[in-house]
């Protein structure tokens, strides 16, 4: 059974949670010495709204995306989800990490399990594993599955809590090229289905085009926001769709790539 | 959505129980064949007459008074207050390591306060000690197994706190990030990730249990197989002494092997 049905079966719903990034900064390293990070970021993203934070490497993208799920504290400007401030490790928050971090101790089942928190029925956490592909493994071992298999069980690990907000650091980056799409478009129905806020952070424009309601392109570091753009395309979104062209254009120059 | 089929990497069991019985057998040959060629070219050279028996007894002899004691009824003596020395000293100085060595790994505040002063205890040799333990002790069971307590502590207790020390952050996050802190962290991600290296501390505590023993009975004792070492080389009985030495290793090689097979057991994942 297709994830989405399932869920609708089971009727899973999340809180919707709105996302609110005022003046924030974050800077590392002692004072005097101090490296700024990020520097006025505002942002406003909508409950159930898909945002991809897009940049080149170094630029604080993860930084961001850290300061959302409380992991990280802004050294200025504060965090708001749903109109209440982060101030620590938020559990309305489910993190997709760019490593697998599976507990090597726990078998890949009970590791999707550590993501429920206890709350979700058995079914949920099987049909996840069916929808990453990983039914008839649910008993091994993070050292006796692939890379790829752990990265797409990590995935499961983050949806199966069905948080209000699915903040996602680079998810798909070491994935095989095929089975990215796959998970892609998995991350999409579980948002939909749910209502999640999702905010990902990935450097491949083609996976922010087909994911993304606002891509939000990051300057180099400590730059800010270099622009907002809105991808206006009804979902399903057909990959090779000609009027994803002009836009992917637009983003590869920023990136000084001309076509 | 398109299902992914993705072929089996290594099974989750290992092997048939055929196969697994033919691998320990083989290992078990490959350990014996050094130990063999010691004792046959040590039976040669024994043999040779070059040394009295007083310096270098053969195997035979050795295994004659493993007999003679045996017979009298004290080896078994011997070696059963040694063992139990070991345990009961070994499972103080362990336990504290483990504690104090958890408290020091997992909070850097108690670490600041500890770790200077047992750095410092740790510097001092720890024979120096034995007269202070005699003077405070007595002479019996007490000293003893606060000695052998001394040699587990420490290498339990550094390889405890620096296990702790050293759990991946990333794994940390994780278990906070999905709503674990506190006890629930440490019993739920720190402990498991931290016990391999507890293990092998604790592998090391014993082996320095048995080094501790020793000193120990060489110092003041009328039983053990540390008493009997100072007894036969008093009475020129080389064979004890070999006798002593070889139970000393076998005895150590056991103990630890019960610790292999609990960590084994606890740590399948590895």
């Amino acid at each position: 059974m297709p994830i989405a049905e399932t869920l609708r079966t089971a009727d899973i719903h999340v809180a919707p949670a709105s996302v609110r990034l005022d003046a924030v900064g974050k800077s590392f390293g002692k004072a005097g010495q101090s490296v700024d990070v990020l520097t006025n970021i505002s942002l406003e993203v909508a409950a159930g709204e898909v945002v991809v934070l897009l940049g080149p490497s170094g630029c604080g993208k993860s930084t961001l995306l850290r300061l959302i799920a409380g992991l990280e504290t802004a050294t200025v400007g504060s965090v708001t989800i749903d109109g209440h401030e982060v101030t620590g490790i938020d559990t309305r928050c489910g993190v997709v990490f760019q490593e697998p971090r599976l507990f090597p101790w726990k078998s890949i089942e009970d590791n999707v399990v550590v993501g429920a928190r206890g709350a979700r029925s058995s079914e949920t956490v099987a049909a996840l594993l069916a929808a990453v592909g990983l039914s008839g493994f649910e008993k091994h071992l993070p050292r006796q599955v692939s890379g790829g298999m752990a990265q797409r069980a990590a995935l499961a690990r983050g949806l199966a809590g069905f948080p209000g907000v699915l903040l996602l650091d680079e998810p798909f980056a070491a994935l095989d090229a095929l089975t990215r799409l796959t998970m892609q478009d998995l991350l999409l129905d579980v948002a939909q289905e749910t209502g999640a806020t999702v905010v990902l952070v990935t450097h491949d424009i083609d996976e922010a085009l087909h994911l993304a309601d606002r891509i939000v392109v990051l300057g180099e570091r400590g730059q800010g926001i270099a622009e907002i753009v809105t991808v206006d395309h009804p979902r399903p979104r057909d990959r090779s769709h000609p009027g994803l062209a002009p836009l992917r254009d637009e983003l590869l120059a920023r990136f000084g790539i001309h076509p | 959505m398109a299902t992914v089929e993705i072929g089996r990497t290594r099974p989750a069991s290992g092997g048939n129980a055929a196969a697994k019985v033919r691998r320990t057998l083989i290992t078990v040959a490959y350990g014996l064949v050094l130990p063999i060629s010691i004792v046959a070219f040590w039976s040669w050279l024994a043999g040779t007459g070059e040394f009295s028996a007083s310096q270098l007894p053969s195997p035979g002899d050795v295994l004659w008074a493993a007999g003679d004691l045996a017979s009298r009824g004290v080896l078994l003596d011997h070696i059963l207050i040694s063992t139990q020395r070991v345990i009961t000293g070994f499972g103080i100085g362990a336990g504290l390591g483990v504690i104090l060595g958890s408290a020091v790994g997992l909070s850097p505040l108690i670490g600041r306060f500890l770790q200077p002063t047992i750095g410092a205890i740790r510097a001092v040799p720890s024979l120096a000690w034995v007269p202070l333990l005699l003077i405070w002790l007595g002479i019996y069971e007490p000293p003893k197994l606060t000695l052998i307590a001394i040699g587990a502590f420490f290498p339990v207790f550094t390889t405890v706190a620096a296990g702790f020390r050293a759990v991946d952050r990333n794994l940390i996050e994780v278990g906070r990030a999905y709503g674990k802190s506190g006890i629930a962290l440490v019993t739920g991600v720190l402990l498991p990730a931290a016990a391999p290296t507890i293990f092998s501390g604790i592998r090391l505590g014993l082996a320095q249990s048995w080094l501790f023993l020793v000193a120990a009975e060489l110092i003041a004792s009328s039983k053990g197989l540390g008493y009997l070492l100072i007894d036969s080389q008093n009475s020129a009985r080389t064979d004890i002494l070999f006798l002593v030495i070889i139970l000393l290793a076998l005895l150590g090689k056991l103990t630890d092997f019960v610790v292999s097979l609990v960590e084994k057991r606890v740590l399948r994942w590895v």
